[in-house]
């Protein structure tokens, strides 16, 4: 086992160019092509990352305890990394085209936005992940505010308020942990868990568990937060939803694979999580149903979904948490294809994608035909990746004796089904006296991240045991029995 | 009482008050306040978590021995979070100042119930 730099430059890189960025804000040439030349670098930085650790004191495992600060650098990370840095270069290309003035500091949070996702994705210490999330709710607050809407400043200074709860509750999460087992890193925490008596002190654990758990619902939008959360996604421009919703869903996967590993053997831990989930899941997808705009309608799907991945993680066997990982992972393609799909839309007819727009086949027929493969692999249907994950759940929730869950699961479904077709429907298929004028077209490189996002939709429906094979070893180590 | 529980008890006072008041106020300005008492909650559990009764400065001093100083050295780790969260906090309530004054100027009412939702007053 050797020290990894690379993996720590996945972090850092971003952070520097976010600097020249802000220092380069007024030269536009310099800011669009430095951005989308840091994209591709990030991409292949991932790719050539060995397997391993990063160690920030700069020594090696001290008699069977880690004790420094570290990264950890796995298949899974790997892949999630890969499909993060993809879609920052889906959404640097898109925010080339859409973002006009001085778009310097904007590409500078949309890359702090890839490099507090990593960091919380590769981290294996308390200190960066409690970073991550502090610095992952100030970013999200400035890419949402770039939108320039009062819709947006009311959704951003909401979201911040909830901060205040999220990140102080992290903290004292953190505090309580050192307080306790006296060390910052993860592994070294639960190995001090699993060894030392907890004898009087299980009370304060379950309160560590608790502020944990609230920092989970923040950052993934779960119930009660939904609402806010879900106003982030529909007032921030289309390419940003499409890099938020893939950091929600990769940072909530980091922290509940961390709570399972510290609290998961606990009583009445997972249970609860279900619990969230599950409302999270159906109010999510029931509000959904109740939107005509189809960026409100992906806003609260995202959501909903998330829910899905929190009941794979609650459930907690290694089968589940392949199955949650493999939702989160298509979930940000399918997401991320339809959000972009939505700046597409409105850069050819200058309007939001809502009701009254109509027949938009005939003037852009294989940007309707991305689209409907995006809705499919959202609502399950074979043989897109959607339905491939979905049904992963659905088995991990039978093979635990929760038939209930799995109902739940085929409910959200058909709902995302119905929420996404009545909103597609009205933009795409239905016939209009008047047609709408096309006023602008869409950029070469936005449809080659549409067409790479549909293929991928397809190749991991069809092949799933691709991504599989990234996930299961991470899924097999932190995985656990279902509590009878 | 012990310095510590002391502390330990101000930190959680601070910490309820500050959640009760985000929660519960109806003013932008006063919120804000309130997010920083929270935000001091924290700090002052985070020192008191560190403290060690008798102890010193985590600073390898010539002649002390290790073992005398993995006994008697305050936890280190902790002054670090500290800081970090003073940092945050401070970047967080600029944000919340600077979007408050937004609203203002687009609702010309601090009450959140009515900024929060885009009503005019």
């Amino acid at each position: 086992m050797s020290n990894q730099p690379l993996v720590a430059l996945i972090v850092v890189a971003p952070i520097l160019v976010a600097v020249l960025l802000n220092l380069g804000y007024g030269k536009i040439r310099f800011s669009k092509y430095l951005f989308i030349a840091s994209a591709f670098a990030l991409l292949i930085i991932v790719l050539l990352s060995g397997y391993g650790y990063h160690w920030f004191a700069g020594h090696p495992i001290f008699q069977g305890l880690r004790l420094s600060l570290e990264y950890v650098f796995t298949p899974y990370h790997k892949f999630a990394l890969f499909i993060l840095s993809l879609l920052l270069i889906f959404t640097a290309f898109a925010a080339s085209v859409s973002v006009v003035g001085k778009p310097g500091v904007y590409y500078a949070f949309l890359l702090l936005c890839y490099a507090s996702t990593a960091m919380a994705v590769l981290t294996n210490d308390l200190y960066h992940l409690w970073i991550a999330v502090e610095v992952a709710s100030l970013i999200i607050a400035g890419v949402v505010i770039a939108a320039g809407s009062p819709g947006a400043h009311r959704a951003t200074l909401k979201y911040m308020f909830i901060t205040g709860f999220a990140g102080a509750g992290l903290a004292v999460s953190l505090a309580i942990l050192l307080g306790v087992t006296g060390v910052a890193n993860i592994s070294d925490a639960v190995y001090a868990l699993s060894t030392m008596s907890l004898e009087g002190f299980m009370p304060t654990i379950y309160m560590a568990y608790a502020f944990f758990v609230i920092a989970w619902i923040y950052v993934a939008g779960m119930a009660p937060t939904h609402p806010i959360k879900a106003d982030i996604y529909r007032y921030s421009l289309p390419h940003a939803a499409a890099l938020l919703q893939a950091q929600a869903k990769l940072m909530m996967v980091a922290i509940g694979l961390i709570i399972l590993r510290l609290f998961g053997s606990m009583p009445f831990t997972r249970e609860s999580m279900l619990v969230i989930s599950l409302i999270t899941a159906i109010f999510g997808v029931v509000l959904a149903l109740m939107q005509s705009d189809l960026r409100h309608v992906l806003a609260y799907i995202v959501v909903s979904h998330g829910g899905l991945v929190g009941i794979g993680l609650s459930i907690g066997t290694a089968y589940a948490i392949s199955a949650a990982l493999f939702q989160a992972i298509n979930d940000i393609i399918y997401m991320g294809l339809l959000f972009l799909a939505c700046e597409a839309i409105i850069l050819l007819v200058k309007r939001d994608p809502a009701a009254g727009l109509g027949n938009l086949i005939s003037k852009a027929p294989s940007l309707a035909l991305f689209i409907f493969i995006g809705s499919f692999a959202a609502s399950g249907i074979p043989p897109l990746n959607g339905f491939q994950s979905e049904l992963m759940l659905i088995n991990a929730a039978l093979s635990v004796g929760l038939p209930e869950v799995a109902v739940v699961i085929l409910f959200v479904s058909v709902t995302t089904f119905i929420a996404l077709f009545k909103s597609i429907y009205e933009i795409i298929l239905r016939p209009k006296k008047v047609e709408s004028e096309v006023l602008g077209s869409i950029p070469n490189s936005l449809y080659a991240s549409l067409f790479i996002l549909s293929v991928l939709c397809i190749v991991f429906g069809l092949i799933p045991q691709l991504p599989l094979s990234f996930i299961n070893p991470m899924a097999a180590e932190v995985g656990l029995a279902w509590p009878h | 009482m012990s310095l510590q529980a002391a502390a330990f008890l101000t930190a959680a006072f601070l910490i309820v008050v500050g959640a009760a008041g985000i929660l519960l106020l109806d003013n932008l300005i006063k919120k804000i306040i309130a997010f920083t008492f929270l935000s001091d909650g924290v700090n002052l559990l985070l020192v008191t978590v560190a403290y060690v009764e008798g102890g010193h400065v985590p600073i390898l001093l010539p002649g002390m021995s290790i073992f005398e100083f993995a006994e008697k050295a305050a936890l280190v780790f902790p002054a670090g979070i500290v800081l970090t969260n003073i940092v945050i906090g401070v970047s967080t309530t600029a944000v919340l100042l600077a979007l408050t004054i937004v609203l203002y100027r687009k609702y010309g009412t601090l009450k959140a119930s009515i900024a929060l939702r885009g009503e005019k007053e």
